[in-house]
């Protein structure tokens, strides 16, 4: 049974592998006659399939778009973290050359392209900076304990998901989401942002948690846990 | 009551990178064994990078050096002599850890075997070392209880993070399972776990001193200092 259906399951993937290369293509000949060398500005630009073209043939120029439209951000994102301007500017050329090792491990299957460089520069933020090493899970190890259904593209959490948080977070009460990008986005410590605002300690962290349920409500709702086997208690 | 939405602070922290290591190794054990938590934590990374990536104003980039691309070029066309890696003896294997866990453990905390040392009737533990960057308070310990092994109550000086790793234990507000990552805020909060019936093994991380309702000897032995 199992060899049986060996030879026409490969030659199926062969065939998949095929398609997504066609699709690909058809999706670069569409991008390539607007061709500006400057990434467009609008959403659909596809970060992916740059990510994919430097990862399968060192493509300089998807990667030099890239870097016109991730740099200045990521270098925007360190300054806010407390990185000098020459520390910056290191890190981004180190996000960068990681950037360029590992794109060919870059699976547009299981994470949006802004997703992926976003957690390189946080690493190589955490490398320079606290010259510590990020202690992160390697999804692909089958040791990991999965959901009933974890079916691979269920593990993808799509830009929808990180559009209705961003919502959520647009509809908190000031005071919440202004703390929460302190906290979550400047790395401050809770009794940084108390020092910084002269709210009380207690006041920044119930109203940080107050902002944080609303929060995982939404992520209940767009499914993200639909497959999980527990609830925190 | 065990507040969910301070693990929910964790994870999102996790996903900015704000975690010291031996706090991000217990949240990755806990990812290892909770895909919900997987999904959450990219969530979150999703988040960040919307915010860092695609809303990001033009007036809120900052310009890099003219000759940044070009030096980021010359890196990977000469790239620097690999350094050679120290061939490090691996962490013998404990077979009571879930091998996930075990592989992140392995690979990130210094010891090279686990040695549990009996702390008192039923209950085993051992200190792991996280290597970081600066000095840290943290004191990473792996617990293990007998069936039905009690805790006597006592109330927690710092945060707390317990990830159960097999079996459970329950305490007044709730049985928590294989995969659960209980994190204690609150100073005012006092408990007293059991084991279940199959036992509980525990991945602890503490970064003060627990104070105990009534001091046994045996108490002071778990809780004495390294």
């Amino acid at each position: 049974m199992i060899a049986a259906t060996a030879v026409p399951l490969y030659t199926t993937v062969e065939s998949l592998a095929f398609l997504r290369r066609a699709r690909l293509q058809r999706r670069m000949a569409s991008v390539i006659p607007s061709g500006m060398p400057t990434a467009p500005a609008s959403a659909a630009a596809p970060h992916e399939q740059l990510l994919v073209q430097v990862g399968a043939r060192q493509d300089r120029a998807a990667f030099r778009t890239l870097f016109e439209h991730y740099a200045p951000r990521l270098k925007s994102y360190l300054l806010k973290h407390g990185a000098g301007d020459a520390l910056a500017e290191e890190i981004v050329q180190n996000t960068f050359v990681t950037i360029w090792e590992k794109a060919a491990q870059f699976d547009p299957k299981k994470a949006a392209a802004s997703t992926w460089i976003f957690t390189i520069a946080r690493n190589r933020r955490i490398d320079a900076i606290r010259r510590e090493k990020y202690i992160e899970i390697d999804s692909d190890n089958p040791a990991l304990e999965r959901a009933a259904s974890d079916a691979p593209d269920d593990a993808y959490v799509d830009s929808a998901t990180a559009e209705k948080l961003r919502a959520a977070i647009d509809d908190l009460p000031p005071e919440q989401s202004a703390l929460l990008r302190m906290a979550f986005f400047e790395d401050k410590t809770h009794q940084a942002i108390s020092d910084e605002t002269h709210i009380p300690l207690g006041t920044v962290k119930s109203r940080l948690r107050l902002a944080v349920e609303k929060l995982r409500g939404t992520l209940g709702k767009t499914g993200a846990d639909k497959n999980g086997k527990e609830t925190q208690k | 009551m065990i507040d969910p939405s301070i693990l929910e602070i964790l994870l999102m922290e996790y996903a900015a990178g704000h975690l010291r290591p031996s706090e991000a190794l217990v949240v990755t054990c806990h990812l290892a064994l909770s895909p919900n938590a997987r999904k959450r934590v990219q969530a979150y990374e999703a988040l960040g990078a919307k915010m860092i990536c695609d809303d990001c104003g033009e007036n809120d980039i900052a310009a890099v050096s003219d000759d940044c691309f070009d030096k980021i070029m010359s890196r990977i066309e000469q790239p620097a002599p690999i350094m050679m890696q120290v061939p490090r003896t691996p962490m013998q294997q404990d077979r009571s850890i879930p091998p996930a866990v075990m592989s992140l453990l392995c690979g990130h905390c210094t010891e090279r075997n686990i040695r549990w040392q009996a702390i008192g009737p039923g209950v085993e533990a051992v200190s792991l070392h996280v290597p970081a960057g600066s000095p840290c308070r943290h004191r990473l310990r792996l617990m293990r209880l007998g069936p039905h092994q009690q805790i006597p109550m006592h109330r927690h000086g710092g945060r707390e993070m317990t990830l159960v790793l097999e079996g459970s234990f329950s305490d007044h507000t709730g049985t928590y399972r294989k995969g659960d990552l209980v994190v204690i805020d609150d100073p005012a909060f006092a408990h007293q776990p059991r084991a279940g019936d199959q036992g509980c093994l525990c991945l602890i991380l503490t970064d003060a001193p627990i104070y105990f309702k009534k001091v046994h000897v045996w108490i002071l032995r778990i809780f004495r200092r390294r």
